[in-house]
């Protein structure tokens, strides 16, 4: 059967191995800690149970000015276009921030500027009788202000900007200022609640097929292109394309063969890392009863389609133009939908990215699980496009398309052999 | 089913490059050899009857079948391509294995047929080594056995014998004349040794266009008094070069044995008539229709 011809193919090339290298990695390095001990239940009394997200614009309007006055008397704005990054205002930028916090705040420029008790926050480290060092934390010191009377939607407006003014990503964007802003410490009571639905023997696969998936998905999202692409082109490579193509099989049969053969491979390590998680989950709950039916389901929902998805394009872009492009348009477009997400809370519709990177949880999640749907059943209708698109481009090149692009091609690495031979001489 | 190829008014074009000009030609059971220069089409037209490449406009029938039913076209066709390999990982064994399956052979069928190939292309001794480990001539002859691995009614081979050594080039030659008893092989090559070794029937290409076609004899009988030779003194070579097409020069120390084609008789003094062999008829062929051909002169 050839399905069977391809796995071994794909099996035994250096690029699956590189692959499975990673994603087992990735699973260890991401999810091995949150495996050695079971979620602890919260015990009444405790100093601290965590935080919660709420929206609510009494808590959200003020830690955003505290902090915007914060960085303004730093003289930089952190942001985190995928890495972290101080930016610094031109003057005039500058001044529009003052005006805003004057707006917020109701100091005007001369007394923000003229302000030199400022000091940021952190911790001051004194000895104990032993000669040990004791870190103690201080709080930032500010000027006093009063907040002024802002509507929320003005408040959200003047964010906007602000985030704007710094390049994007900052902490004021929309999308970050509920997560960032607006976290309120949790009850006893409301831990409780949340450890008890997690603990639910419906829930509590689920809890930890999120967390896995969250994990995995950062590298499903973009790293089957680099073996797809790559073994894509495995006939172009050894120089029997023509062989392949001069044969009876269909283009259809050829390119969804090799494609479900890619993809099922590539599910391989996922699916083994699971029963991994699964076997140790078991291990860390004794006596409890799990309900993995649902969990694998909602796990094979989330992960597949990127398997599917990322290899569909890299199949369909490596055939149309050459593996280099599609590794570039993968990262690219990885890269940005990782620049899109947050850790916890961000599932849209068509972000490639579907991150909760959390193991509770379970209301938050509830919320988006419409938007859960949608997305992942856009990328398997885009794996679908795409694999059509890849046959359509496979079985035109088999009739003699694109033939020049290849005579291009090849005239191309001729010239560029004849350089490196001529600078060798 | 008809055992002939017919190609009636054939172009292509490569953007606004004509690579096939108005090509007929029929082509019968047996050995049939495509000669011309690199750059003539023969690629092209062999990729065109092997359903890889599309024809502008005329019509192609192979063995009855319309080039453009390309499956059914692929299921009598083997072809052998000018610069092929395959997977160097896997043995010469597993390529042809996979390469039966992607011609939708059962099982059986395959290991039956794979046997009787490798035995017939004395490689059943490698079957185990894996490609990257073969020579030339052992790939080359793996290549036929894939071409013929689904017994099609039609072998398109291009260029098979570049780069072989001589020995080699004897045995591969000898391997198609065989697999020529049974169906129509088309032999694409611009050694004129392998054409005038193995086919009866040729036909000769330059710039797209199909510039001659007939047998071997009647291509060399073409050239009948056609061909001589001479000795002359090394310093008379320019004066011969300038004017006639040299097929042939041996020097011997202050003189040199020049053959040449020339239309009448030559006004060089000892030159004699000689037998044209197929080299010399190739280069007259060329000649007498008006291509520019070397002989003897720098090209370009």
């Amino acid at each position: 059967m050839l399905i069977v011809k391809e796995w071994k193919k794909i099996v035994f090339s250096l690029m699956f191995v590189l692959y499975v290298a990673v994603t087992v990695a990735m699973y260890y390095t991401q999810l091995g800690g949150e495996l050695h001990t079971p979620e602890p239940e919260p015990a009444p009394g405790m100093s601290d149970y965590g935080t919660e997200v709420k929206e609510d614009a009494a808590v959200i309007m003020p830690a955003a000015t505290e902090e915007l006055l914060r960085e303004y008397l730093m003289g930089y704005y952190v942001t985190y276009p995928f890495f972290y990054k101080e930016v610094k205002l031109k003057e005039n930028d500058e001044a529009r921030m003052a005006e805003i916090l004057g707006e917020l705040t109701g100091l005007s420029r001369e007394e923000l500027d003229g302000y030199t008790d400022f000091r940021d926050s952190g911790y001051d480290i004194t000895s104990d009788e032993n000669g040990n060092p004791v870190y103690t934390y201080r709080g930032a010191v500010y000027p006093e202000y009063e907040m002024q009377p802002v509507t929320y939607e003005h408040f959200r407006e003047l964010m906007g900007e602000v985030d704007g003014m710094l390049g994007g990503n900052s902490s004021y964007a929309l999308k970050s200022l509920v997560n960032t802003f607006s976290r309120v410490p949790k009850t006893y009571e409301t831990a409780l609640a949340e450890y008890q639905t997690m603990m639910q023997p419906a829930n509590l696969g689920k809890a930890y097929t999120r967390l896995y998936c969250d994990y995995m998905g950062i590298i499903l999202a973009v790293i089957p292109v680099f073996a797809a692409a790559f073994l894509w082109m495995a006939d172009k490579r050894a120089h029997m394309q023509a062989l392949v193509y001069s044969r009876k099989i269909s283009s259809v049969k050829l390119v969804c063969i090799r494609y479900f053969a890619l993809v099922s491979v590539m599910m391989l390590p996922v699916v083994l890392t699971y029963l991994h998680m699964i076997v140790k989950v078991e291990g860390l709950y004794p006596g409890q009863s799990i309900s993995w039916l649902p969990a694998i389901g909602l796990g094979l929902y989330w992960l597949l389609p990127y398997v599917l998805s990322v290899t569909a394009v890299a199949v369909f872009l490596s055939e149309l133009i050459g593996p280099m492009f599609a590794i570039f348009v993968q990262c690219i477009w990885w890269f940005l939908s990782l620049q899109e997400s947050q850790l916890v809370g961000s599932i849209t519709r068509w972000v490639l990215l579907l991150r909760h990177n959390r193991l509770g949880g379970e209301e938050i999640f509830a919320r988006q699980f419409g938007d859960f749907l949608w997305n992942r059943g856009f990328y398997l209708v885009l794996s679908a496009v795409c694999l059509m698109l890849a046959v359509l481009v496979f079985d035109k090149k088999r009739g003699g398309a694109f033939a020049r692009k290849e005579r291009w091609s090849v005239a191309c690495k001729n010239i560029f052999r004849n350089r490196k031979n001529k600078s060798a001489a | 089913m008809q055992d002939k190829i017919i190609i009636e008014n054939v172009n292509k074009f490569y953007g606004r490059k004509q690579a096939l000009k108005n090509v007929n030609l029929t082509i019968e059971k047996g050995m049939f050899g495509l000669l011309g220069r690199n750059g003539a089409g023969k690629t092209t037209l062999m990729k065109t009857l092997a359903a890889l490449h599309s024809k502008q406009s005329g019509s192609i029938r192979v063995c009855g079948i319309p080039i453009e039913h390309a499956k059914e076209i692929r299921a009598i066709t083997g072809y052998l391509p000018q610069d092929f390999s395959m997977y160097p990982s896997m043995s010469v064994w597993e390529a042809l294995d996979y390469l039966g399956v992607l011609s939708e052979m059962g099982r059986d069928d395959r290991r039956q047929k794979i046997e009787i190939l490798l035995e017939r292309v004395n490689l059943t001794e490698h079957r185990n080594k894996k490609i990257r480990g073969l020579s030339g001539g052992m790939k080359r002859r793996l290549g036929i056995a894939q071409a013929l691995l689904h017994d099609p009614k039609v072998l398109i081979v291009d260029e098979p014998t570049a780069g072989l050594d001589p020995e080699e080039r004897i045995r591969f030659r000898n391997l198609l004349c065989e697999v020529a008893e049974e169906r129509i092989v088309l032999l694409s090559t611009h050694i004129v040794g392998d054409i005038e070794a193995t086919c009866e029937d040729i036909a000769i290409m330059h710039e797209g266009e199909i510039l001659w076609q007939g047998t071997v004899e009647q291509l060399i009988g073409n050239a009948n008094g056609k061909v001589y030779t001479v000795e002359v003194e090394n310093q008379r070579l320019p004066e011969i070069k300038k004017n006639y097409i040299i097929t042939a020069m041996l020097k011997q120390g202050k003189t040199t044995h020049v053959r040449f084609i020339a239309d009448s008789q030559p006004a060089v003094s000892g030159a004699s008539p000689e037998k044209p062999g197929c080299e010399d008829a190739y280069v007259y062929c060329l000649y007498q229709k008006g291509c520019k051909v070397y002989g003897g002169e720098e090209a370009g």
